[in-house]
């Protein structure tokens, strides 16, 4: 990733701030990456370094949904009620942030990997559809080699299958995965 | 390392590196970093809080090498803040410390 896309990126990601404090926000990380360059990292390290600009972008709304509900409080009941309606705002704020920016992307991922799994299983059960009625064709009197065709297409078709799906079950584990450790992150953020 | 650990422990490395002497974004990067397991972009929002609470001010100083430079200054509040944080955390480390020892001394003990 270049410094122009990271920073494009983060830009997208930093929105749903005031404009001055998103120039202010980009104009670190431009810093950040043009010290790198004076000291010859390549634009890909600094942003691998970095991190996703998406989680960049979520430290800002929380720590200012937090710096919202947390005037100087003396008394612990205070401090407690104050931090219930903190947590209530990082929730509101989490929960703008998600179905924005978070929630169209994990649909397409979704989307993807049943895709994939409705072609997997389409294709290996055509594939065994296939090789049963060459099969069948084949007891019924038709052409020895026309019939033997029909299956090793029949078994070609199927391989893809089992291929496809193979590959929709590593999609499938790491998509679940990652939904799992970002929930995880979310509740984290509102227990803090 | 637990995010909430790690958020009040980077707070502390930064205090403390400004306590010394002023420094710009990327030198307190590189510098924890290289020391504590994070991602180089938590710092930057941390520092922007410090900033946003009055721990520490910001001044821009022209490079002759490279881009002009943001230095970050600790600030008397920063500087009290920072005493504190050291109190909390040789209490922390202490206490933590009393209770792996006594621990293992249980189980030499089995």
């Amino acid at each position: 990733m270049t410094k122009e896309q990271y920073l494009q990126e983060l830009r997208k990601f930093l929105q749903r701030l005031p404009e001055s404090e998103q120039e202010e926000i980009l104009a670190d990380y431009d810093e950040h990456f043009r010290m790198g360059q004076a000291e010859g990292r390549s634009d890909a390290e600094t942003a691998a370094a970095l991190g996703s600009p998406m989680e960049i972008a979520r430290n800002y709304y929380t720590q200012r949904a937090a710096a919202v509900s947390t005037p100087p409080v003396e008394s612990e009941a205070a401090a407690d009620d104050v931090n219930v309606l903190r947590s209530l705002i990082v929730l509101l704020a989490l929960a703008a942030f998600n179905l924005i920016l978070v929630l169209p992307l994990w649909l397409a991922g979704a989307g993807l990997v049943l895709g994939l799994l409705g072609a997997g299983i389409g294709l290996t059960f055509g594939g065994g559809a296939a090789i049963t009625t060459s099969l069948a064709a084949l007891i019924q009197g038709m052409a020895a080699a026309s019939a033997l065709s029909g299956v090793a297409s029949g078994v070609g078709l199927a391989a893809l299958g089992l291929i496809v799906l193979l590959l929709t079950f590593i999609v499938g584990r790491w998509f679940i995965q990652f939904t799992v450790r970002y929930l995880r992150w979310n509740a984290d953020a509102i227990r803090r | 390392m637990n995010i909430q650990l790690k958020k009040g422990v980077l707070e502390l490395c930064v205090l403390s590196l400004l306590q010394a002497q002023d420094r710009y974004g990327y030198e307190l990067v590189k510098t924890i970093s290289e020391n504590v397991a994070i991602s180089e972009g938590t710092i930057y929002p941390l520092l922007r809080r410090l900033q946003n609470d009055g721990y520490v001010a910001t001044y821009v100083i022209e490079s002759q090498e490279g881009p002009p430079r943001k230095y970050y200054r600790l600030s008397p509040s920063g500087q009290q803040t920072l005493l504190q944080l050291i109190r909390e955390w040789n209490g922390l480390v202490r206490g933590v410390t009393n209770i792996l020892t006594r621990e293992q001394e249980v189980e030499q003990h089995d």
